[in-house]
């Protein structure tokens, strides 16, 4: 069987017309995924017990299941409960869920491993728990998440194309809907592959020189 | 409105007839695909870790051929979606004429993908383990690959194994994607009795329940395993 | 810890299970000529009831009855947006308002007819197989024991499941993976809807049709959500305007007038 580069050539636009919804999902989630889930990894830091268990619950529900089966839940499942959502919205609610989760152990794991002598000093020097962790803990703290956050972003840019299979529109399902026509699997997806090498290798490779120090963080 | 536990629930507009039953009528599919999403789960954790070895070999290794297959190997399938990564094996390559089943081709993804991960894990911890240890090794008699298995695999493995842990944890995640061309597992049986009953709440509900089961005994047998042998550098 | 907090997860969970309450409906007629064009879910997997071209613009039988809807909702043919659906998901699709109306060479069966109203009947369709020009099989009692594909949520799925339960199928999301199996040779046989396999049949001629005469059919519906009885009667009425004053048989003619010979009659 021969490579037919033409059937590449001739449909690259369309590709291309679905990387901006794989772009803009990726962003959407990752902007919303952080934010909630910093709160959700300050909440789970709470002592009280009626903050704490709710978030716990939502954290462990969207990191120990696929995200498929959570895009899948919003999508066909919740309109049974009167919340009736696009595929976007499914699939972005979904991811960002996931993102929160994620997130939030991150910032766990960051907090953590700042020397408790940080929150002695803090408290010796009067600050009281705000001043604390807006001054002295999270600073410190999101320097260390940094590169678990970027391999985060990375695996979130890739999940987007899990959006395809409750089919919303975006590069794969760009991919998709070309095959159907031609049929040609292995140049379509091949290219479709190139095209999320070429958006995450070069935050892959950000992500391993910020792991090794060369690139501080802020 | 509440449980309904007719034979023939009903979808209102005004309000949705709960019905669970369905999952206990199709029970015995759910635990074939759940049977099944832990077998290809086993299987591409074990394959995978060995693959990961070979690949963190390779990569560390003096010959810049091998350093360089393995670079490659590792940053494609870390820089691209699982999914199309299944789909190329499953649809893409019978047009060069390697036509898988889908449980090889499942199989086949998820090993890769996992193994890229491995791959890094397993390359610091080589390089955590002290470089006394060959060394020593060698004085001691044995050669480059006894001192290799015997000495600093397992001491590398066990310095790893809390990122191959949740690495293991991904991939029952990831398995889910193998539904996408038509394996009986979990999800799959979650997607094929929604598209007949579209009772889609309670199946899939019941599916995220098995899945959670799942990793909460995945997770403590990472928590067992990890107090037993893993230590810290 | 870790177990408490997932045995709150899991109680959690399953109260959430035992909860249920609806939400009232608007009205879909009203909704759409406020928003000033339908939203129609076509199929880019079925020709030629829906396909794409290569600028991904719509064609089929199903876009063009979506056309004449529209044109009697607003006057003009092009006030109506589509999306692309598959017998997976076309009906979440309708219950999550993405689409208002399902155009989707759907079979009137009584289990779907539990969760979405249909309009009266449009089209005329049986099942058929298609194999290899090489294949012995010549009807679906040959099927007995041997790999299949079939496209998950269509009726081809569910009524071979019914006539040859021991069949070794294969479930796949779209039509034109199924049709890929089988051209890999990983499949002997595709069940589907008739009008799709003889178009399917057309474009790949090292793949034959047998089965003959179309068994199982079964009428196709347009689709529209439970309970919304203006919409439906709109649709309804527009669906008899254009099979009276001719306007239907020169779509069908259009779509399928090569077939006319083997396709089923509407009656």
């Amino acid at each position: 069987m021969k490579f037919d580069f033409d059937v590449i050539a001739k449909n690259l636009p369309y590709l291309l017309s679905g990387v901006k919804f794989t772009i803009a999902l990726a962003c959407l989630v990752i902007i919303l995924g952080t934010f909630l889930g910093v709160i959700f990894g300050i909440l789970k830091l709470s002592k009280n017990r009626l903050i704490r268990y709710p978030v716990s619950f939502i954290v462990e529900l969207t990191r120990d299941t696929p995200i498929i089966m959570q895009m899948f839940f919003i999508f066909f499942g919740l309109p049974a409960l009167g919340i009736r959502l696009n595929t976007f919205p499914s699939a972005a609610l979904a991811m960002s869920f996931f993102a929160a989760g994620n997130t939030a152990e991150i910032v766990r794991g960051a907090i953590d491993s700042l020397p408790t002598g940080q929150f002695d000093a803090a408290k010796s020097l009067g600050m009281n728990y705000l001043q604390m962790m807006i001054y002295v803990i999270i600073p410190q703290a999101l320097r260390r998440m940094l590169p678990p956050m970027m391999g985060l972003f990375t695996t979130l840019i890739k999940d987007t194309s899990l959006a395809a299979i409750i089919g919303a529109f975006e590069l794969t399902r760009a991919g998709q809907e070309i095959i159907e026509r031609t049929f040609r699997s292995l140049e379509i997806y091949l290219v479709v592959a190139a095209i999320y090498f070429i958006i995450c290798y070069p935050l892959s490779y950000y992500t391993r020189k910020v792991e090794k120090g060369r690139v501080t963080g802020f | 409105m509440g449980l309904g536990k007719s034979p023939n629930p009903i979808l209102f507009p005004m309000g949705y007839q709960l019905d669970p039953s369905i999952v206990i009528k199709h029970l015995p599919l759910f635990l074939k695909g759940v049977f099944l999403t832990v077998e290809i789960s086993f299987f591409a954790i074990v394959i995978g870790l060995s693959i990961g070895i070979l690949a963190a070999v390779a990569r560390t290794s003096k010959f810049k051929i091998l350093n360089l297959i393995s670079a490659v190997y590792v940053e494609v399938f870390r820089n691209t979606p699982l999914l199309i990564q299944i789909f190329i094996i499953f649809f893409g390559l019978p047009g060069i004429g390697i036509k898988l089943s889908p449980y090889i081709s499942g199989l086949t993804a998820l090993v890769l993908y996992v193994g890229a991960y491995n791959t890094e894990v397993i390359r610091s911890g080589l390089e955590a383990v002290p470089r006394g240890q060959m060394e020593a090794a060698k004085s001691l008699g044995l050669t480059g690959v006894q001192a290799f298995l015997y000495i600093i695999l397992p001491q590398t493995v066990r310095i790893s194994l809390p990122a191959l842990g949740n690495n293991w944890v991904s991939l029952v995640k990831n398995s889910s994607l193998v539904s996408v061309i038509g394996m009986v597992e979990l999800t799959w049986v979650a997607l094929d009795l929604n598209a007949l009953t579209f009772r889609s709440f309670e199946l899939f509900g019941a599916a995220t329940i098995f899945y959670l089961i799942l990793i909460f005994i995945l997770i403590n047998i990472q928590n067992f395993v990890e107090r037993r042998f893993a230590y810290k550098t | 810890m870790r177990t408490k907090k997932f045995l709150v997860l899991l109680a959690v969970f399953s109260i959430l299970f035992l909860i249920s309450f609806g939400q009232g409906m608007a009205g879909t007629l009203q909704d759409v000529k406020a928003r000033g064009k339908l939203l129609a879910g076509v199929k880019t997997d079925f020709p030629p009831f829906g396909f794409v071209d290569e600028k991904g613009v719509n064609l089929g039988f199903d876009v063009d009855v979506a056309k004449a809807i529209a044109k009697e909702l607003f006057g003009k043919e092009d006030a109506v947006e589509f999306a692309a659906v598959t017998s997976g998901n076309r009906i979440a699709f309708l219950t999550t308002n993405k689409i208002d109306i399902i155009l989707a060479s759907m079979t009137i069966t009584e289990e779907r007819k539990k969760v979405i109203d249909y309009t009266i009947p449009y089209f005329m369709s049986g099942h058929l197989i298609l194999v290899h020009k090489d294949s012995k099989i010549e009807k679906y009692q040959d099927l007995a024991g041997k790999k299949i594909a079939t496209t998950q949520g269509s009726t081809g799925d569910i009524v071979i499941g019914e006539l040859v339960p021991n069949a070794e199928r294969t479930k796949f999301q779209h039509n034109s993976e199924s049709l890929q199996a089988l051209k890999d040779r990983r499949v002997e046989a595709f069940i589907q809807d008739d009008v799709l396999l003889l178009d399917l049949q057309k474009r790949n001629p090292e793949l034959k049709i047998v089965g003959w005469p179309p068994f199982r059919p079964a009428p196709y519906g347009l689709g529209v959500r439970k309970g919304d009885k203006e919409w439906l009667d709109f649709v309804d009425a527009a669906l008899t305007k254009i099979k009276k004053n001719g306007d239907y048989q020169k779509l069908w003619d259009k779509w399928f007038g090569e077939n006319k010979k083997v396709l089923l009659e509407l009656k």
